[in-house]
């Protein structure tokens, strides 16, 4: 279990194996938690303040943000990223491990060496200067990680404030970093893929959407107000991107005009996200796993409703009775 | 027939694509042309180079329009023909009809993304589906594929290749020992030649990408010495201004797909060999939106059902 994360799936065969393992399961379970914790919350939000674990987190992100402000972009003529985002990147890579250490409690310092492979790959490569849905992946599983050590905690009112508060912020630094450094889309499907560079906060958007008596088709009506990631990613879009939106967003604008419903949308993003993400060699080959993602195959089909180690003893989760934590011994 | 091969250039240059049973055809020329060809096919000048595609049938009307459409001009083009742009099937299909055509007068070497495994991933394979209904054409795209030259060499002195250099190739002659009928290899010299990087290292560094490597100017200019050429061009990587020297001009990225992704606001480019191999660097913008067509309107992907 103390294995340092590193990567493990060279081969297409590789999947499989993956996909049945402790950490791929407890991965799914978490997402699964997180978006029905926001379902049916949308923003401005009015919700019980942040732990301590998400405010350190929140810390920690404006931190990097900052670092934005001290590498400004580098005026030399470049291909096209700009080579500033390496310096930042160099910041972050030798800072992860103090910046980790100020923000978990002493006890939990055993475990910086396994969730700094995290943090440190989920802002884009900083040798392609790029970004891409394995970067996204990389926080998501920073933030399972976390929880996974009991750092954060797997209780409807956190799983909100993980969504809504630091995910959120953490869109925000991307995007941010994206404009900035003028990184990369990486791996990009293109025209056949969700988005270029993000994933998640469409699967959180359409959770927070649920139930909502808001159209599928408004996603076709901007200005969208920010009420809930789905519409922000779109926005996001608008800003970025030229053309118009049933040719650069295809899929996007298909959900927009095909589906009936947001439930529809949600479930559909999950599967989506399972074979077009996680399941495909180029995007997690790049992916550090193992540590305190199991790499071992779960004994009990590493889905939901197994008992996966990530869920809290008191079985507070909505509907779930999977568990989420990690073996201490 | 050429008259057929005529009407069927036309129709693709509308960007209409052809039936099922025409690509069959088509295909299966295509693979007795290019199987006489060399893994590193020699082409004499004046040529006109362009880089990746990707798709972007509409802004490779306007690469004709700048550069002169074949075979009034002669073209090589240096793979990533298909994924991510909404009209792969038309592209790679046109310039294969070209390519028929007018043997002498285009050459198309492999991409990376000329491969089974990349196509299932970025979206010629779901372009395939739902413009045929199966994946026949896929196929039998994947099969001419297999056929692509791994480079080219302009008048001895200009290397044409998709990615980049190998360690285990220090020279261009060795390349033409390699079996490359088959689907892009994991790692080797194959693979290396369609996915590596030129980067700003001493020497050999780990790829990024997973596959092939990073190589530096020492290497280049090593390989330009060893080989006795002028310049490598190679495609591969974005590039803001629509093509990249480096090392002191031993090498060029050309990119050929502008405003990539609709959001990268970059120009393209191709570039020019005269009969001197005087080099002219041509750049290009996006198609305007008035000349695309409606793209097809599509159901949403089975996950949603």
């Amino acid at each position: 279990m103390d294995t340092i994360p590193s990567q493990r799936i060279r081969f297409d065969d590789d999947i499989h194996l993956w996909k049945r393992t402790r950490g791929y399961g407890d991965l799914m379970l978490f997402l699964r938690r997180l978006s029905e914790a926001v379902t049916g919350v949308m923003l401005p939000w009015d919700g019980p303040g942040p732990s301590e674990g998400v405010h350190a987190i929140l810390i920690l992100l404006d931190e990097l943000d900052g670092w934005i402000n001290d590498i400004p972009p580098q005026p030399t003529p470049q291909r096209f990223g700009n080579l500033a985002f390496r310096a930042w990147g160099k910041r972050l890579e030798e800072k992860a491990h103090s910046l980790l250490n100020a923000m978990l409690p002493v006890p939990l310092h055993r475990y910086v060496p396994l969730l700094t492979p995290y943090l440190t790959t989920a802002f884009g490569s900083f040798v392609r200067m790029d970004y891409g849905t394995g970067h996204e992946t990389s926080f998501a599983l920073f933030l399972l990680c976390l929880t996974l050590i009991r750092f954060l905690h797997p209780e409807p009112a956190e799983e909100q404030h993980l969504v809504l508060t630091v995910f959120l912020r953490y869109l925000r630094l991307c995007w941010r970093l994206q404009d900035v450094y003028r990184l990369e889309p990486a791996g990009s499907h293109g025209v056949w893929g969700l988005d270029d560079s993000h994933f998640l906060p469409f699967v959180f958007g359409s959770a927070q959407l649920k139930g909502s008596n808001v159209s599928v088709d408004a996603v076709l009506r901007p200005p969208l107000p920010p009420t809930n990631l789905y519409f922000m990613s779109i926005m996001r879009i608008h800003q970025v991107k030229f053309g118009p939106f049933h040719e650069h967003s295809s899929q996007l604008y298909a959900i927009a005009t095909g589906v009936p419903n947001w439930g529809k949308v949600n479930s559909g993003l999950f599967k989506m996200y399972e074979a077009e993400v996680l399941g495909k060699r180029v995007v997690v080959q790049h992916i550090p796993l193992g540590g305190l993602l199991e790499w071992n195959t779960s004994t009990h089909g590493g889905t939901i409703g197994g008992t996966s180690k990530l869920l809290p003893t008191d079985g507070g989760a909505k509907g779930n009775s999977a568990q989420l934590a990690i073996n201490t011994e | 027939m050429p008259s057929d091969l005529d009407a069927q250039i036309e129709q693709l240059a509308r960007c209409e694509y052809i039936s099922e049973e025409q690509v069959k055809r088509l295909c299966l020329k295509a693979r007795e042309i290019l199987i006489e060809e060399s893994n590193v096919q020699v082409v004499d000048a004046p040529v006109t180079i362009c880089g990746d595609i990707h798709g972007q049938f509409y802004d490779m009307m306007e690469l004709f329009k700048v550069g002169g459409t074949c075979p009034e001009t002669n073209y090589i083009f240096m793979g990533d023909f298909v994924d991510r742009g909404f009209y792969s099937v038309e592209t790679f299909l046109l310039l294969l009809a070209l390519k028929v055509r007018y043997p002498d007068r285009i050459t198309l070497i492999r991409g990376n993304h000329e491969s089974r495994q990349i196509t299932q991933v970025y979206g010629f394979y779901d372009e395939c589906q739902r413009k045929y209904g199966s994946s026949n054409v896929w196929r039998w795209c994947c099969e001419v594929f297999d056929y692509l030259a791994l480079g080219a060499i302009v008048d001895g002195r200009v290397f044409c290749v998709h990615g980049g250099l190998s360690p285990a190739l220090e020279y261009i002659d060795t390349i033409r020992a390699i079996d490359r009928k088959q689907e892009v290899p994991h790692d080797g010299a194959m693979c290396d030649l369609l996915w590596s990087d030129p980067d700003d290292i001493m020497g050999w560094g780990l790829s990024p990408r997973g596959a092939g490597y990073l190589f530096g100017g020492d290497i280049t200019k090593r390989f330009v010495h060893d080989n006795a050429i002028e310049l490598i061009a190679r495609a591969h990587q974005l590039a803001m201004e629509g093509y990249k020297l480096m090392f002191d001009q031993t090498i060029v990225t050309v990119w050929s797909a502008p405003n990539y992704c609709y959001r990268c606001g970059n120009v393209a480019s191709i570039l020019e060999l005269d009969e001197h191999l005087g080099q002219e660097y041509k750049v290009f913008q996006h198609a305007p939106p008035d000349v695309r067509s409606v793209p097809l309107r599509r159901p949403p992907a089975d996950y949603f059902l």
